[in-house]
This record gives structure tokens, sequence and C-alpha cells, in this order.
């Protein structure tokens, strides 16, 4: 390993540990224990990665076992994420619980459309990981895609959002951006690129960690919305009846046409 | 492989870069106070569309041919100008749609999870609203090229669906 790589690898372990602290010391810890249990496991797990030689086949199966468990533990960070975003609105949450299963099928259904992109695997390329990067980088694509559909719902309606939430997305996109964009490019690059794009990937992970780790606060998880008034039934009957005067007037329109 | 490799990328590449640009689009919009959202001043008036009922009517036009001195031109002209002056009424009332469905979907946002099944209403309302306009410009693009007849019908039932399911939820949970 360079030594800028090394570099680079110390730099996301303290930076992971400095976000771990954040969200202790904020008391957030208790309402993003998913984003706090992965970075806990992706913490324990470098110092271990760390003593493997980089390219043996032990530290080939420590990688696949360990990439899994991130996965696993991404997907449980990502619908933390959408229950957490609409908690403060019932009619949103009702609905977010009833759409997650479509949302995710469409984020599947999405990603598995980039499989076929390195299906070809190039000379010196060990087969194995090859494959196993095709299928981190096509779960990466889902947690990807299943945060921009969640973030088109939340825009889609006017709600407000917990700054923190704000921040936990925008960090997840970054990095799953990068991380599917990289290891795509590893499988089709060839292996004298393997470096240079590991030090990027090193580059972004690090980015997004100091995000999280400047961007997460106590007070930004204060946003107050009202929710569940009656007196809203009041202006929904008065906005159907508006609807029903466009409904009539399109009507005449298409008697007269 | 190449033409599926070219397909793959072409898929995931539009796919993804679609889903950013909405998502991009989406904030920029929301930041700069949509123009969707009902203010105190807006007013919806529905007389301000009679002058569609019509604007697009043959009897006119029949009644234009039927005029000593009329010449092909003459109703060339007054199709063009009443094609160009309904546009204006149809993108003033898509605008208003827009308006009363932001309005619904502020209502929804912050009503009790009894209303989580109006929010698959405005989904789904919207998405056929966007596909039904989108018909009814081609066939206007169609009419004045002289093919077919403007066909609003498909629209009338969604506005109607959407007006009686509001309606319908309204008065449940004022109840």
């Amino acid at each position: 390993m360079a030594a800028f790589e090394r570099i680079l690898w110390y730099a996301n372990f303290i930076t992971t540990l400095a976000v771990l602290v954040r969200l202790i010391q904020c008391n957030l810890w208790r309402t993003y224990r998913s984003l706090f249990l992965y970075w806990l496991v992706q913490a324990a797990e470098t110092p271990i990665m760390l003593q493997v030689p980089l390219k043996s086949t032990i530290y080939d199966h420590m990688y696949y076992v360990a990439q899994t468990v991130n996965l696993i533990l991404a997907i449980g960070v990502v619908l933390e994420l959408y229950r957490e975003a609409l908690a403060r609105h019932p009619a949103l949450a009702g609905f977010g619980r009833r759409s997650v299963l479509v949302l995710i099928g469409s984020a599947a259904l999405l990603a598995a459309t980039g499989i076929m992109l390195d299906a070809t695997v190039l000379p010196g390329q060990s087969v194995i990981v090859h494959r196993f990067l095709t299928l981190e980088r096509t779960v990466g694509l889902i947690v990807l895609a299943f945060l921009l559909l969640v973030s088109g719902i939340l825009l889609w309606f006017p709600v407000n959002i917990r700054r923190n939430v704000v921040v936990y997305i925008t960090g997840f996109v970054l990095f799953y951006s990068s991380r599917s964009g990289g290891l795509l490019l590893v499988n089709l690059l060839p292996r004298a690129a393997l470096q240079p794009m590991s030090i990027i990937l090193l580059g972004c992970s690090l980015a997004c960690l100091l995000l999280w780790t400047f961007g997460l606060r106590k007070e930004s998880e204060d946003v107050t919305t009202v929710t569940g008034n009656r007196s809203h039934a009041a202006a929904l009957e008065r906005l159907s009846e508006q609807l029903d005067q466009i409904n009539t007037a399109v009507a005449r329109f298409a008697r007269n046409s | 492989m190449t033409l599926w490799i070219a397909l793959s990328w072409a898929a995931l590449g539009g796919s993804l870069a679609t889903l950013l640009g909405v998502v991009a689009w989406m904030l920029v919009r929301r930041r700069r106070a949509s123009v969707d959202v009902i203010d105190e001043e807006w007013v919806f008036d529905i007389e301000h569309y009679r002058a569609m009922e019509t604007l697009l009517a043959q009897e006119d036009l029949v009644f234009l041919q039927s005029q000593p001195g009329y010449r092909a031109e003459i109703g060339e002209r007054w199709k063009r100008e009443r094609h160009r002056i309904f546009r204006l009424y149809f993108a003033e009332l898509k605008r208003d749609f827009r308006r009363l469905h932001a309005e619904a979907r502020r209502l929804v946002a912050h009503a009790d999870a009894e209303s989580a099944d109006l929010v698959w209403m405005l989904l789904r309302q919207r998405w056929i609203f966007a596909l039904r306009t989108a018909n009814l410009q081609v066939r206007l693009a169609l009419a004045w090229a002289g093919i077919g007849k403007v066909d609003a019908t498909p629209l009338i039932e969604l506005l109607e669906a959407m007006r009686a399911d509001v309606s319908r939820h309204a008065t449940l949970h004022a109840a």
C-alpha cells in the first residue's frame, strides 16, 4: 500500500471515530441507531483489516465478509433514514411504511440495469473479486437509487425536514455515488488503475465522514411542524370545490369541442 | 454483447441522470419558494376559463365559411389564433391544477395518520394528470396540423376523480 493511501486509510479511521464520538456527544446515537452501528462496525473492521497483507487470500475473504456486513447495515441505515425523515408527519409516515417495498423494488430494478456493464473480466483480474465487486456495486446502487427516490418524495411534499436528516442523506448519496462509480471503474480499468482508484474512493469516503462529523448537531433535531390538525379538513373541502370548478370548466370545453 | 453493454449504459446512466435531475430541479424549485404554492392574494376564479368553451367550436368556423368574401387563408388564420389563445388558457389551467395540488400536498403533509391513503391518491393523480395533459398537448398539435380532434375527456375524468377523492376524504375527516 502506498504511503498516501495508508495516510488516507488512517484518516478515514480517525474520522470514523470522530463521527461516533459526535453521535454520542450529541446524544444522536439513540435516534440514528443504524448509522451509529454502521460506523461502529466500520471502525471495528479497519484495525483488523490493517493487520492483514493486502494481496493475500485471507484479505480477500475478510473483505467479502466485511463488505457483506456493511451492505446489510447500509440497507438498515437507509430504512432508518426514510422512517426518521417522515416520522413527524403521521400521514406521510403511514405512506412510508406501505411504500418501502415499492421503492426498494424500483431501486433494485434500476441497479439491475447496470449488471452487464462490467461483464467482461479483464486479464489479470480475479473472477471472484470481479463478481463480488459487481454485486457490491449493485447493492450500493440500490442504496443510492433508494435515497434519491426518498429525496424526491421529501421534496415533493412541503415538509420541514430536520437538518440532521438532510446531512445524513447528503452524506450517503455522495458516499454511495462515489463508491458505486469507483467500484465500476475498478472492474473496467486495468489493474494498474487500482491504486489511484483506491485513493479516490478513500478521499471521497473521508469527505463524507467529515460532512457527518461537522454537519450532525444536536440543535438540528429541533425543527417543529404542526401535525394531525383537524382544521385542515375544512381547507381540503375548499380545495375540492375549486377542483370541482376546474372540472366543470373542462367538461364544458369537451362538450363544445 | 456490445449491444447489451450499450443498452446497460443507456438504461443505468439515463435512469440515474433523470433521478438526479428531478431531485436537483425539485431542490431548486423549493429554494425559490415555488409559484405553485398558494399565497394569500391568489384567488382561483372559474369564470376566467369560460372562454375556453367556445374557442375551438366548429360552429364558429362553419358560420365564418358561409360569409361572403370568405377565403381559405382567413379560416387558417382564425384557427391559428384560436389555438394560440386556447393554449394560453390551457397553460393557466394547468398552473392552477398544480397550485391546488400543491395545496393538497401541504395539507396531507400535516394531516393525521388516517390520511395516509391520500398520499397514494395524490401520487396517482399527479402521474395520470401528467400523462393526460401530455396526450392533450399532442392532440392539440395534431389538430393544429389538421389531423384529428381535441378530446379533453380523459383529463376531465381525472379531475372528476380527484375532486371526488379529495371531497370524500375531506368529508370523512371533517366528520
